[in-house]
């Protein structure tokens, strides 16, 4: 059986002309084969466990520092021994700019609502 | 009991007295800060802000302050000092409105007690210069209080 011809329009430039069928119909075997790559998740960025939160209470009477750069545990446990929150500052150390922060009332608040002892408001 | 007794015990009653009326003054003071406590639970979130900003902080600095003019008066004479209970707001059905106008009113009678103190002339005649600072600073801290209350007011009403 002879070739197919056809007229290949694709040609660029120089108009079209008269080419052999199969070299103008893909077939698979001369298409490369994509094959997708598997997808892995990326890994969680590392970052550095955050340090433990520090704090410091002050009586705002006397201005006593009650207790400094102490922890989340001691410093609940000093608060349950104040009689009421509007006594004393809380400060917690930002790290971020190495200063302490004075904590807002919201955050006040649920510190003292998690204060350990008996000492109510 | 010759003069010189009358004098030092006239002197002492009137530090006693002194002392009682600055204590009432901060007993107010208390009861400015738990209502305004009370009011910060039930307002949102940027309210609340604006009341501890302008008003809590000024008034909690000036109940340390007064406590502490209190404390140190009192133990450089040799008299009692005393301790002050936390006070208690009301209830929330109250609303924040009226425990800001709660909290407005205590200031007003706190800004009239230490006034009346300053007037009374007691500070010159049996107090000493650190109570005379301590009452000038307490009483500069809730006087612009009543006005930043009233704005507060005015955005809670909105």
């Amino acid at each position: 059986m002879g070739r197919t011809w056809v007229l290949d329009t694709e040609t660029k430039g120089t108009g079209a002309q008269m080419v052999p069928l199969d070299k103008v119909v893909e077939t698979p075997e001369n298409k490369p084969l994509f094959v997708p790559r598997k997808h892995r998740p990326k890994p969680p960025p590392e970052t550095a466990p955050r340090a433990p939160r520090r704090f410091k209470v002050v009586d705002i009477s006397t201005r006593e520092v009650l207790s400094a750069d102490a922890g989340a545990r001691s410093t609940l446990a000093l608060l349950g021994a104040i009689r009421s929150s509007v006594d004393v500052n809380v400060f917690v150390w930002e790290p971020s700019t190495e200063a302490w922060r004075l904590l807002t009332l919201r955050e006040k608040r649920m510190l003292w609502e998690r204060r350990t002892g008996t000492s109510p408001e | 009991m010759n003069t010189l007794t009358w004098m030092a015990y006239s002197t002492e009653e009137a530090r006693i007295q002194l002392l009682d009326d600055l204590a009432h003054a901060i007993d107010e003071i208390g009861v400015a800060l738990a209502a305004l406590g009370a009011a910060y639970e039930l307002l949102d979130e940027r309210t609340a802000d604006q009341l501890e900003e302008e008003m809590f902080r000024p008034v909690q600095v000036a109940y340390g302050r007064a406590q502490r003019t209190h404390a140190g008066f009192a133990e450089r004479h040799g008299l009692a000092g005393r301790k002050f209970e936390p006070s208690v707001a009301g209830r929330v059905s109250q609303g924040a409105r009226s425990f800001v106008d709660t909290a407005t009113e205590a200031i007003a009678e706190t800004e009239h007690l230490l006034a009346e103190i300053q007037d009374s002339m007691m500070p010159v005649e049996v107090g000493d210069a650190p109570l005379r600072a301590g009452l000038a600073e307490a009483r500069e801290l809730v006087g612009p209080l009543p006005a930043r209350a009233h704005e507060i007011v005015r955005v809670i009403g909105r």
